[in-house]
């Protein structure tokens, strides 16, 4: 049967969203609304567009030199049949795992423990806005916590920084990831 | 009421391509750069010559502006068209600004569609380079085998021409950016930024830079 995920953006290749090079998928639709979130255009289950699981998992495996995918949004365990088909069919081609998730362990059913036991690296928690630290690495408030679930990435050494990603695609567009400062911001403005 | 509008054009930086798209839109630059008015002479010169010596030596021509154009500071200040003006106010970008004393929206909406119409022949143009040198080649038949042979090999060194010059005003611009990030990465203190470039498979030519700072 085929299976659908609503997308809200995806990047085929960034740095800044865990270990190594990664393909990052942002999920469409989110019930939380955590307050001061930066990705409010990704709460409306209504935005975005949808894809097929498939033509996502063949366009990730078309992707030349990733250490594996990134999914969050949105949030990604309020689609979880997708969403677990996503990871583990990207297992089974040799990449790994990070998911994101505002949610806690205690809040979830079966099926979103399941895909989140079945990733390597979790990052679990509401976005607080008051414990925003852009200094946090792969996170956005110190309430956040990063949890390895398996251990490809257990000796991984987590150096805290400030990361902001920029990339320029073939046609030039300039994308920007990551939480920029002022200062950056107005850099690119110039350009 | 009156107001102001602006709109910007996409990412520009190849000065061949953006000539080639206001003359593919019919959008009649009034007192052009050197440049701009140069290539396209050269273009229409293309078309009007009958001769096969007069066609290569026209093609030598446009090679010879091709050069000229293959960085960002070709790319002129303002671009005064009939109706309005694009000015350079970033490195890559043209801006149109516009009043209407009145708060009729129709002349904001006639640049804005021109806009569009020049930002997707820009873009058309740039992704189908050499395209017109291929169209070219594919009806040279009526000539004699040796003639062919000359005008082929001219056709494929203007095709190649056009696709380095593009190449390198992305590659210019690319620079000039990263240069932006850096002298300002290096300013704010702490900073360091990674450049790193695809040169593989669906990414080749993507360029990623990570600013960082450690906590």
């Amino acid at each position: 049967m085929r299976q659908f995920i609503r997308l809200a953006d995806k990047l085929p290749s960034s740095q800044i969203y865990g270990p190594g090079h990664r393909f990052v998928i942002w999920v469409q639709g989110c019930s939380l609304e955590c307050p001061g979130c930066w990705n409010r255009d990704f709460w409306s289950v209504e935005a975005g567009y949808t894809m097929d699981v498939d033509l996502l998992i063949s366009e990730i495996s078309d992707t030349d030199d990733i250490n594996g995918i990134t999914i969050l949004g949105g949030e990604p365990l309020e689609q979880p049949e997708s969403v677990l088909k996503l990871i583990q069919s990207v297992k089974k081609i040799g990449l790994t795992v990070m998911l994101y998730s505002g949610y806690e362990e205690n809040e979830l059913n079966e099926l979103q423990l399941k895909c989140l036991n079945s990733s390597d690296i979790v990052i679990m928690g509401r976005y607080v806005a008051s414990l925003r630290d852009t200094g946090l690495r792969w996170r956005g408030s110190s309430n956040q916590k990063i949890k390895m679930i398996s251990d490809v990435y257990q000796n991984i050494d987590i150096n805290e920084q400030e990361e902001v990603e920029i990339t320029i695609g073939q046609d030039g567009k300039v994308s920007l990831a990551g939480y920029p400062q002022k200062w950056l911001l107005d850099a690119l403005n110039d350009i | 009421m009156s107001y102001r509008w602006h709109q910007e054009t996409a990412p520009m930086t190849s000065l061949l391509v953006l000539q080639n798209a206001l003359q593919h839109c019919g959008l009649k630059v009034i007192d052009p750069s050197q440049l701009i008015e140069q290539l396209r002479l050269a273009r229409n010169n293309i078309l009007e010559v009958k001769n096969l010596d007069q066609k290569i030596a026209a093609y030598e021509e446009y090679m010879d502006l091709i050069k000229k154009c293959s960085d960002t500071n070709s790319l002129p200040t303002s671009i005064k068209l009939n109706n309005y003006q694009l000015s350079l106010t970033n490195s890559f970008r043209y801006v149109v600004s516009g009043y209407s004393a009145n708060y009729d929206k129709t002349d904001e909406q006639a640049m804005q569609a021109s806009i569009s119409k020049l930002n997707d022949a820009y873009k058309l143009i740039a992704m189908g380079l050499g395209d017109e040198m291929k169209d070219a080649m594919a009806s040279i038949e009526n000539l004699k085998k040796e003639e062919q042979k000359k005008l082929r090999e001219t056709l494929n060194r203007v095709v190649k021409a056009e696709q380095e010059s593009y190449r390198n005003s992305i590659k210019d611009a690319k620079d000039k950016i990263f240069q932006i990030i850096k002298e300002n990465a290096i300013k704010e203190g702490g900073y360091k930024v990674k450049r790193h470039i695809y040169t593989t498979g669906k990414n080749a030519g993507r360029e990623q830079y990570v600013v960082v700072k450690r906590s």
